[in-house]
């Protein structure tokens, strides 16, 4: 798309219907035979012809050339090539054609020749001081040839079905594979696997320099000539050269303030015509509106043509040259190449002003209909527009030149139709290819030869019929599917250890027999009955062959370990809780799988199949840890509901039904490869391009279009994994409660009514929410009443029966339940609400407490259903009156505490989140019940370390002395104090009633890396 | 030809450089128009039709927007004259330098190069070795050419007639492919003899693996044993590999210990880390920052485009000037400082984007293991450079100690 010509012939105002006629009969559409020619008059080089349109255009009324008028022939193209070449070759295919219109032009001759008299009569449009014909052109797919275009829309068309081909399951790069395969057995597409043609690159940056130095060359140079004229003649008529100098400056200082005061004069005059400028609100007559709208919507694109006249007058004779100067400039170094803003649907369009006339015409030739051209224009472009239009007579009123006009849609519109003319001939040398389809299939067949690696096959493939990936939308099909919800309904499992061996064939041929049990995704249909989560100690990556110089981009703690001296002091393991005594983990685990299935029977398939390849190469026995069947809701042994409180990942199906702002967080917090909170991607481990020959691992860099080639930057090997902390935490339960029933008794007077010191009220003191999950925050003295509770439920249930509402979804294990949909609608610390207390019972149950088979030792007796969790701790609780500072769960998650209704901190609390996706580990007899405790992070120091080190045991979290977690601390004597109305309460010094029976720090890969290492 | 000659037509003869030719490729005159370049064109810079890039970021963009400033017209028509058919480094990005690139790369990957180490370190002990207290090798032709020669028939699966023939064919088509910039005929026939050499070597022991079904594990037989490529795909990238594998090696070597002997003290701390093969080849890379084995890479604009702000013609020589590049201050910090811990990811020293030097996973080893094993002797001098064609042939270097 090199030439955009315009070809102006004179004729007599009488004969502007016969010429009508005769472009009648070149057709629009254009005749069969018309169409043909032009079609078949490609160059070798494949140069044709884009667009054509011609136009007998009547006088706007200014020509003064007496009876003639001053009518023209319009024809106007687009073309490839120089703009000679392209009269030459339309000529040579429908110059038969053509030539009789031209016949009847007023200075035709007859032995001139076709071609010559177009040549001869091409128009030159721009904008500066000096261009009779004020106009602008716009290409909206510059560069491409006419037979480039057709022929990659036949390839687009080829590839689309051979994509479809592949089968499932086929990588990206194996697919496209595939269809190189296709193309290269097709004689009439081969030719795409050649080296393609690079793509337009974007806007150059802005120079302002170089705009300035434009605008003085276009506008100011007749000042300039002046200013030397001065110089000249005051040097020469003085002799002195200082005098010319001076009087230089002098006339600068002059013309300086003349063209200021000339632009005051303009602006101020612009300004005052624009309030009394006439405007035009005829409706289009009914005949031409219809003879038009005959000729549209044929095509994926549509020919416009409008004719008005420019108003009369210096302001606007200058404001119409400006306004171009100032779109070129735009199109030029701001806006993306082929586009006007950020309208990409024209494929060429121009504004022309008929020489010896004041008349503007305006040509397009646009995707789509009509209507939805201009609806872009009012939205989108309007500045330009109006910018340009309102020099026209009858445009809607305006302001300061480019504000207004044609943000009054319906009446701009009306102003269009009513310029329109019917365009009677116009041809498009490709109907079905709009210039969306013109730039994806430039970009599938660049993707076709160029691209190299799986990331960029995976963005190609999403040239049909899907958009590029933004950068935090999840892989969701990459990253194991423990993820996204701790896999609650699949409720049996066991979590095993294994070692690997140190031969590198065997480790991964052990990984090779794990991966197709491997789960991913996000959603329940993973169409099988167990799924395996798969873990890896930075033993096992080394062991599969992962580099030093990769392994060392692995955060530090994972590699270091959990078991480290350095790590237990961060972690608390000291004392009863120091490796040395724990069951397992001492000497970290290479791998650690995690078989989750629907039933016992789906587990123990699953266990003994990977049994079987442990066996097969060579590994002993796992540690093997049984699991609970999870429940809902899930309660923990001290007999809390568990799991309350989750962030949520932004993009995961759950952030569509749960998007409490205080909960939800970017992927990178959790998954690596995407933006944080703070909206940057952390750094991550890479590996060398070399280690990754067939391109299959993700890539650290994104191609932009496939123009630039990334297959020798880094693998982003860390890509939708997520670090898994483990943590085996064996509960006293016996101890816990009868820690909270001795208290109790020895403070049952220490407080006024409404308080009630009973045991489970300490106990909730302790955790931060009462055992049925409701929160201390908004319900200080008492769970969250009953009846409320019922009354949801109901709710609930009859939203569950119209099909509303799926909380199963959320059951998993360590998933709050429905909790921010639902508030508390009374608030006990005001008095509105008040139910009755339980009562204190025997043996260290509380009252009425039957066991459940949520948990061994679970003691409450109606489980939560309501947990309420969309509070702020300072804001509404800012004395920790109801919630103590030191509560377990205000620890760990202190949301706003430290700078009370400061959304910042709940931001920077967030930023140390964890996903929790635990469950129960099953005991063997006469060992006390606990937690599997496993947790994801995207960076174990920032999260899971620093809510252990500087939130849960440290003594000193925001002002408090000698405290520790009181649930997780493992340092027996630890004091507590409850905050109250009437003054502190402090317990007696704790018990450890946690202790830790082994754990490790595991990285869960994305199923590429997965892959890799199992050299799957 | 006899075993043991060498068909004098394809060596490439000592020559008296003229002037210009030896300040040119001098070690002052680079490492000064570098530091120059790299502080003075913040924006590439056109002279005529060719445009010098020397930012860093400008470079890798440069390298990296392969569709724009390509290779094909740079490299393409020499490598086919010489190799008797195409290669990934005369390639532009199409369905074919895919599918040979990642067959090359996948073979590569498989070659057993801890075996290639040994037999590296093995080779050095035994030159070495013969060199006594006080004694004196060249550390081009003594030593590490040849090493290098043998490091690549163990890689590449040949010999050639004998070891001299092997380096001076090699060498000879090196220089016209990569090197012969002003297209001198004579070492375009010299390369073109050299290359039918090549090409013949490697077609017979094809053919012989073939026969006798012993594929092998080196680099020829993981070819081979892929598939992917056939019989003359094979060839030709054994031959395009091989090409650059010994006297860019060889170059490397001499240039690092001539910057490292101009620096007693660089040399002192060199040498303290004789033995540590990661921060030698820190080393390695910094004193090529001073004298590369190649100070820039050229590529042609295919379309109109701009870099740096600059504006691009189709069909401008467009030259990334990488030893510039790597005293671009704000990727090097104190860029006249050497120093070893330096972000190995940085350097160009084997170019960037899509056609990086292939031979580099051996690279990395090779240079600091014969630079390493030299400065362990105690280099106590190092003579100048006798220089062949555009390589450095001989140079007489000095070693304090004996064998060990």
């Amino acid at each position: 798309m090199d030439s955009m010509v315009t070809i102006v012939a004179p004729i007599r105002e009488a004969d502007v219907p016969a010429v009508e006629a005769l472009l009648d009969a070149l057709g629009n559409p254009p005749n069969p035979r018309i169409k043909a020619a032009l079609d078949a008059a490609l160059d070798p080089d494949g140069a044709g012809t884009h667009f054509m349109s011609m136009h007998a255009i009547p006088d706007g009324g200014d020509a003064g050339s007496g009876d003639a008028g001053a009518a023209s022939i319009v024809f106007e193209f687009t073309a490839d090539g120089g703009a000679d070449r392209a009269v030459e070759r339309i000529a040579a295919a429908i110059g038969p054609d053509i030539q009789p219109i031209f016949e009847r032009a007023r200075d035709w001759r007859g032995n001139v020749g076709l071609a010559a008299y177009l040549k001869n009569h091409r128009i030159d449009i721009g904008w500066g001081l000096l261009s009779p014909n004020p106009g602008l052109a716009h290409a909206g797919t510059p560069g491409m040839h006419v037979g480039r275009i057709r022929k990659e829309a036949a390839l687009a068309q080829f590839v689309a079905k051979a994509v479809e081909a592949g089968g499932r399951g086929v990588r990206p790069i194996d697919r496209l594979a595939a269809v190189r395969k296709a193309v290269a057995a097709s004689d009439e597409h081969r030719w795409s696997l050649e080296p393609p043609p690079p793509p337009l690159r974007d806007a150059r940056p802005v120079n302002v320099f170089a705009l300035a130095a434009s605008f003085a060359a276009t506008y100011l140079w007749p000042f300039a000539l002046l200013l030397g004229a001065i110089f000249l003649i005051a040097w020469i008529a003085t002799g002195e050269f200082g005098e010319g100098v001076e009087h230089f400056y002098k006339g600068l200082v002059v013309i300086g303030l003349g063209l200021l005061g000339f632009a005051a004069w303009a602006y101020f005059t612009l300004r005052k015509l624009e309030r009394t400028d006439w405007t035009d609100d005829r409706a289009v007559r009914a005949d031409l509106l219809a003879e038009m709208r005959r000729r549209e919507n044929h095509y994926a694109q549509n020919h416009m043509v409008s004719v008005t006249v420019r108003k009369p007058g210096l302001v606007r004779w200058m404001t119409i040259r400006l306004i171009f100067w100032v779109i070129a400039q735009l199109a030029t170094n701001v806006y993306r190449p082929g586009f006007l803003g950020n309208i990409s649907t024209i494929h060429a369009a121009r504004w022309i002003t008929v020489p010896g006339t004041r008349n503007l015409v305006f040509f397009s030739n646009f995707g789509g209909s009509w209507e939805s051209y201009l609806e872009d224009f009012i939205t989108r472009a309007h500045g330009g527009l109006t910018g340009v239009w309102s020099n026209s007579i009858g445009f809607p009123r305006s302001k300061n030149l480019v504000q207004d006009g044609a943000t009054d849609g319906e009446r701009f519109k009306r102003y269009a139709r009513h310029s329109m003319i019917p365009t009677r001939f116009w041809y498009c040398a490709y109907p079905d290819v709009t210039t969306d389809h013109v730039r994806a299939n430039a970009s599938i067949r660049r993707g076709l030869a160029g691209a190299l690696t799986n990331d960029e096959a995976n963005e190609w493939l999403a040239l049909f019929g899907s958009a590029e990936r933004p950068e935090s939308t999840l892989e969701t099909s990459e990253i194991q599917c423990l993820v996204f919800g701790g896999l609650g309904f699949m409720k049996d499992g066991s979590a095993l250890f294994y070692n690997l061996p140190d031969d590198e064939a065997r480790a991964r041929a052990f990984v090779r027999g794990l991966y197709p049990h491997v789960g991913f995704g996000d959603g329940r249909k993973l169409g099988r009955d167990a799924v395996l989560t798969v873990a890896l100690g930075p033993g096992a990556l080394a062991k599969l062959g992962l580099p030093d110089e990769c392994l060392s981009g692995f955060a530090a703690a994972f590699l270091e370990g959990m078991s480290t001296e350095a790590r237990t002091r961060i972690l608390g393991d000291v004392g009863r809780n120091a490796p040395e005594g724990w069951q397992w983990g001492q000497e970290p685990y290479d791998l650690a799988l995690l078989a989750y299935g629907y039933d016992e029977d789906a587990v123990a398939l699953l266990t003994d199949a990977i049994g079987e390849v442990a066996r097969a190469n060579g590994i002993g026995e796992p540690h093997l840890i049984a699991l609970e069947r999870t429940k809902k809701p899930a309660i923990e042994p001290f007999g809390f509901v568990d799991g309350v409180s989750q962030p949520v990942i932004r993009g995961s199906y759950q952030s569509y039904r749960r998007n409490d702002p205080i909960h939800l967080v970017e992927p990178g917090e959790f998954i690596i490869g995407y933006p944080d909170n703070r909206g940057n991607f952390p750094p991550e481990p890479e590996l060398s391009a070399l280690a990754d020959p067939q391109n299959r691992l993700p890539i650290a860099e994104r191609s932009r279009d496939f123009g630039n080639s990334v297959v020798e930057a880094p693998r982003a090997v860390g890509r939708n994994g997520t670090y898994l902390v483990i943590r085996q935490l064996a509960q006293d339960v016996d101890g816990f409660w009868r820690y909270c029933e001795e208290e109790a008794e020895r403070l049952k007077d220490r407080l006024p009514a409404p308080y009630d010191m009973t045991p489970e009220y300490l106990a909730a003191k302790l955790v931060g929410r009462w055992p049925d999950g409701s929160s201390l925050v908004r319900n200080p003295y008492y769970p969250f009443p009953r009846e409320h509770e019922q009354r949801i439920e109901r709710r609930s249930n009859r939203e569950n029966a119209q099909g509303f509402s799926d909380t199963t979804a959320i059951a998993a294990a360590g998933e709050p339940v429905g909790s921010e949909t639902v508030r508390p609608d009374s608030n006990p610390d005001v008095g509105t609400s008040i139910a009755s207390p339980p009562q204190a019972g025997t043996s260290g149950a509380m009252p009425g407490a039957a066991q459940t088979d949520a948990a061994p030792d679970a003691r409450r007796t109606v489980p939560a259903r309501y947990s309420d969790n969309d509070f702020l701790y300072g804001t509404e609780d800012p004395q920790a009156n109801r919630c103590p500072i030191g509560a377990h769960i205000r620890r760990a998650n202190p949301r706003d505490t430290l700078a009370p209704g400061d959304m910042e901190q709940v931001g920077i609390s967030n930023r140390h989140r964890i996903l929790r996706v635990g469950r129960l580990y099953r005991p063997e007899p006469g060992e006390q019940p606990g937690l599997f405790f496993m947790c994801l992070n995207g960076d174990i120091e920032r999260q899971f370390e620093f809510i252990q080190q500087t939130w849960l045991i440290s003594p000193a979290f925001h002002g408090l002395v000698g405290e520790q977690d009181p649930l997780t601390s493992n340092c027996d004597g630890s004091g507590y104090v409850m905050p109250s109305h009437d003054g502190p309460v402090r317990l007696k010094p704790l018990p450890q009633f946690v202790k830790t029976l082994g754990g490790g720090y595991f990285f869960m890969p994305g199923r590429s890396l997965l892959a890799w290492l199992a050299g799957v | 030809m006899d075993a043991s000659q060498v068909d004098s037509a394809i060596v490439t003869p000592p020559r008296r450089a003229v002037f210009a030719e030896r300040i040119l490729r001098s070690q002052r005159a680079q490492s000064l128009a570098a530091r120059v370049a790299a502080r003075l064109l913040n924006r590439p810079l056109r002279l005529g039709t060719r445009v010098f890039a020397a930012r860093h970021a400008q470079v890798r963009e440069l390298l990296c927007r392969d569709l724009d400033f390509i290779i094909a017209p740079v490299n393409e028509a020499k490598i086919r004259e010489v190799n008797d058919g195409a290669f990934i480094l005369g390639m532009d990005r199409s369905e074919r330098l895919e599918r040979e690139r990642r067959a090359l790369y996948a073979a590569l990957e498989a070659v057993d190069l801890g075996r290639l180490r040994d037999g590296i370190k093995a080779d050095i002990a035994s030159v070495l070795g013969a060199v006594p207290a006080g004694g004196e090798i060249d550390i081009v032709g003594g030593y590490a050419r040849p090493i290098a020669a043998r490091t690549a028939q163990r890689l590449f699966g040949i010999t050639g007639p004998n070891e001299r023939m092997f380096m001076e064919v090699v060498r000879s088509v090196f220089a016209h492919t990569f090197l012969n910039q002003a297209d001198d005929p004579a070492v375009r026939d010299r390369a073109i003899r050299a290359g039918a050499y090549m090409a013949g070597w490697f077609a017979d022991e094809i053919a012989r693996r073939r026969a006798s079904g012993a594929l092998g594990d080196d680099f020829m037989g993981q070819l081979l044993r892929q598939g992917v490529l056939d019989d003359d795909g094979v060839r030709r990238t054994l031959g395009g590999m091989l090409v650059g594998s010994i006297d860019t090696t060889a170059t490397c070597v001499a240039k690092t210990l001539k910057v490292a002997a101009r620096d007693p003290d660089l040399l002192h701390a060199m040498s303290r880390d004789a033995h540590d093969l990661r921060r030698m080849d820190g080393w390695v890379n910094e004193a090529l920052r001073r004298w590369p084995h190649n100070p820039v890479v050229l590529r042609k604009a295919a379309a109109a485009c701009t870099l740096g702000g600059r504006a691009i013609k189709a069909g401008d020589s467009v030259i990334a000037m990488t030893q510039a590049a790597m005293h671009d201050e704000s990727v090097f910090p104190k860029a006249a400082r050497m120093d070893p811990e330096r972000d190995r990811a940085a350097y160009l020293h084997m170019g960037w984007g899509l056609h990086p030097c292939s031979g580099r996973p051996v690279n990395r080893f090779q240079i600091p293991m014969l630079v390493g094993a030299l400065l362990a002797r105690g280099v106590a001098g190092v003579g100048t450079v006798d220089w062949v064609g555009p390589f450095p042939d001989r140079i007489m270097a000095r070693l304090r100690e004996g064998p060990r």
